[in-house]
């Protein structure tokens, strides 16, 4: 077990370098000029020039490779263009909330896709495993720009039940962040009113962002239970007398999860660096948004420092789904 | 299967012979209602102790797998949970039928272990089924089986799957366990060879109707029915070396055409025309044996 963790984040390294190198290149290469960006169309070329020197963009490409590679070694992602801050405390900044809601997204998904899958594959060509199918299948297809729109229209305009921006309702704001993540911090600061709001501000854009892993997670647990189901063992255990739920749930699910746990990491990836869109739609002042607004700058130290983050994020998803396969495979440990 | 009954004592091992696609297989799964949801018992029943179980509920067949009638399948391989310690997967079926707890089956379930000869139960215990052999697998689903214990054991091929080495062994153990705890077993097999190894009595099939059932003594040393004559001359320790072994000509045939006379008229070498019209009498040739067949009455 430890050699595996050891091995995985010295590949981490590896993995990091050629994410760097491959980010670094695409937005040196790319026509467009940030110095100008900065600046403005009516400055001198003289400003311009000296603005250029401040970057470094006035070096040759692999120079500058080099110095943001001396700065990220001693912990500097650069300076953001657009908002004069170091790209790190932006990223301190933006990243807990784009974390909070893939984590309150990838509850709801593993919560609701698991069992619906279970009821799929046991009810299979029922009437619940046709909704089921149907659901799924509309998680898959529908995007989020639509689903989430459709959201607010019903949740928010319609009904008014729920609010459809922001992390917090206006004036109310969290005055001690422990962990970035608003549930969390309130929680362990004893705030109730903010527990509940930023809780109540999570729900649309969470259940906008999981629907599509969800049905991801349900078209995967209902295909690997059915196979699971028709195996022998199976069949051996019923015999025995073993009783149906138990049968479904330890004998069934227990080895069906294998599969699904790589489909789910995977996908719990994807909604670190998927939010983009629902966090432009729920206004949601995460990481997401604020990389959208800094491709638009061409502001490529936080461009790269985006894309490792979501580069560390994905190795170490996959170290954890390699871990959970030797739990649950004792074949694997060997 | 059309209708057959079978009787068996406590503590006797009954045989049911038959060649591959007799449907002996099929006929063990629907007893415990363990057939797939497309297959489903058109007509009939399967009556246990007085119950017909083919009207019973899911819920009521339940409480008899396991506890009155218990199954040992062909695949040992494959009939095992993959990722469950054995200790785990005994212990879970244990608790069930003893109604302990889990920390109460564990001396059961170790006792268990050592009735299918395990000498160091705890160490299998902790060890999955990839860890062990197919003859060891074996004897765990075997000790599964048995947990209850049940009534009645079917055993569906239970060695076909394994080493001849290792079959010997699987059949005393078998012979063993139902002298130990007095269950009736019906082992269902094609090898005539593991009839003469355990069983009391022996019931020879064909194309689910019984052609011919005696002691085992009565149908290995003087049977009677042309067709386990056959059968008998097929093992391959009736030829001498060199020598082609006997086959029987001809197939099964298809089960769902109802034939008039005897099912086995179409590959007899002895049938005349009567044997092709009409259904041949039951005779009985002594206390025990009974054979239903056209020559024999000649």
């Amino acid at each position: 077990m430890k050699r595996i963790i050891v091995k995985r984040l010295s590949l981490l390294v590896l993995v990091l370098f050629g994410v760097t190198l491959i980010t670094f290149v695409m937005s040196h290469v790319i026509p467009g000029d940030p110095a100008r960006m900065m600046v403005g169309q009516r400055a001198s070329e003289e400003t311009l020039q000296k603005v250029r020197e401040d970057l470094g963009l006035d070096q040759p490409v692999w120079a500058q490779y080099l110095l943001y590679i001396r700065g990220l070694l001693s912990g500097d992602l650069g300076t953001s263009i657009r908002t004069q801050q170091p790209v790190i405390s932006d990223l301190a900044a933006f990243f807990p909330a784009t974390l909070e809601l893939a984590l309150y997204a990838f509850i709801i998904a593993l919560l609701i896709g698991i069992p619906l899958g279970v009821i799929s594959a046991v009810k299979q060509n029922t009437i619940l495993d046709h909704i089921g199918r149907v659901f799924s299948i509309g998680g898959v297809s529908i995007p989020v720009f639509w689903s989430g729109i459709v959201a607010i229209i019903i949740f928010y305009a319609q009904l008014g039940w729920l609010p459809a921006s922001g992390r917090l309702s206006i004036g109310l704001e969290i005055n001690r962040t422990i962990t970035g993540l608003y549930t969390i911090d309130s929680l362990l600061t004893g705030n109730w009113k903010i527990f509940k709001d930023s809780l109540w501000h999570l729900i649309l854009p969470a259940i906008t962002l999981s629907y599509v892993q969800l049905a991801t997670i349900t078209r995967q647990v209902r295909a690997s239970m059915l196979e699971v189901l028709n195996q022998e063992y199976i069949r051996t255990a019923r015999a025995n007398g073993i009783e149906e739920w138990y049968l479904i749930i330890f004998y069934g699910l227990r080895n069906a999860l294998k599969p699904t746990v790589t489909v789910v990491g995977l996908s719990f990836g994807s909604l670190l660096g998927g939010a983009v869109v629902t966090e432009t739609i729920f206004a949601w002042p995460g990481m997401g948004k604020y990389v959208v607004d800094s491709i638009a700058f061409l502001d490529f130290p936080s461009i790269m420092g985006f894309t490792l983050i979501i580069a560390i994020g994905y190795v170490i998803i996959n170290l954890i789904v390699d871990l959970l396969y030797m739990v649950l495979d004792p074949q694997v440990r060997e | 299967m059309d209708r057959v009954s079978l009787s068996v004592d406590r503590g006797e091992i009954l045989a049911i012979v038959g060649e591959s696609g007799s449907g002996k297989s099929v006929t063990a799964l629907s007893i415990l209602g363990l057939l797939d949801k497309n297959a489903k018992i058109e007509q009939g029943n399967i009556v246990f102790d007085g119950t017909d179980l083919t009207k019973l509920s899911t819920k009521e067949i339940q409480k008899y797998r396991g506890k009155r009638i218990g199954m040992v399948f062909q695949e040992p391989m494959t009939a095992l949970h993959p990722t469950m310690r054995i200790g785990d997967q005994l212990t879970n079926v244990i608790k069930r039928h003893h109604k302990l707890t889990k920390k109460e089956s564990h001396p059961i379930m170790l006792e268990m272990l050592k009735d299918v000869h395990f000498e160091e139960p705890e160490l299998i215990a902790q060890k999955y089924p990839h860890e062990l052999s197919g003859g060891m697998r074996q004897r765990i689903v075997i000790a599964l089986a048995m947990s209850a214990p049940p009534e009645l054991l079917i055993a569906d091929e239970p060695t076909t799957a394994l080493d001849v080495t290792i079959q010997a062994e699987i059949l005393t153990l078998m012979k063993e366990l139902t002298q130990k705890y007095n269950i009736a077993v019906i082992l269902i097999t094609h090898d005539l060879g593991v009839v003469r190894e355990v069983s009391d009595n022996v019931c020879v099939m064909y194309a689910g109707k019984i052609l011919e059932k005696g002691t085992t003594k009565e149908i290995l040393d003087n049977p009677k029915h042309p067709y386990t004559n056959l059968l008998l001359r097929a093992l391959p320790d009736q030829v001498n070396p060199g020598e082609r072994l006997q086959e029987i000509e001809g197939e099964v045939p298809d089960l769902k055409q109802h034939l008039p006379g005897c099912i086995f008229s179409s590959r007899c070498p002895l049938s005349k025309d009567e044997c092709f019209i009409k259904a041949p009498p039951q005779l009985s040739l002594s206390e025990t044996q009974m054979v239903h067949c056209w020559e024999v009455s000649r």
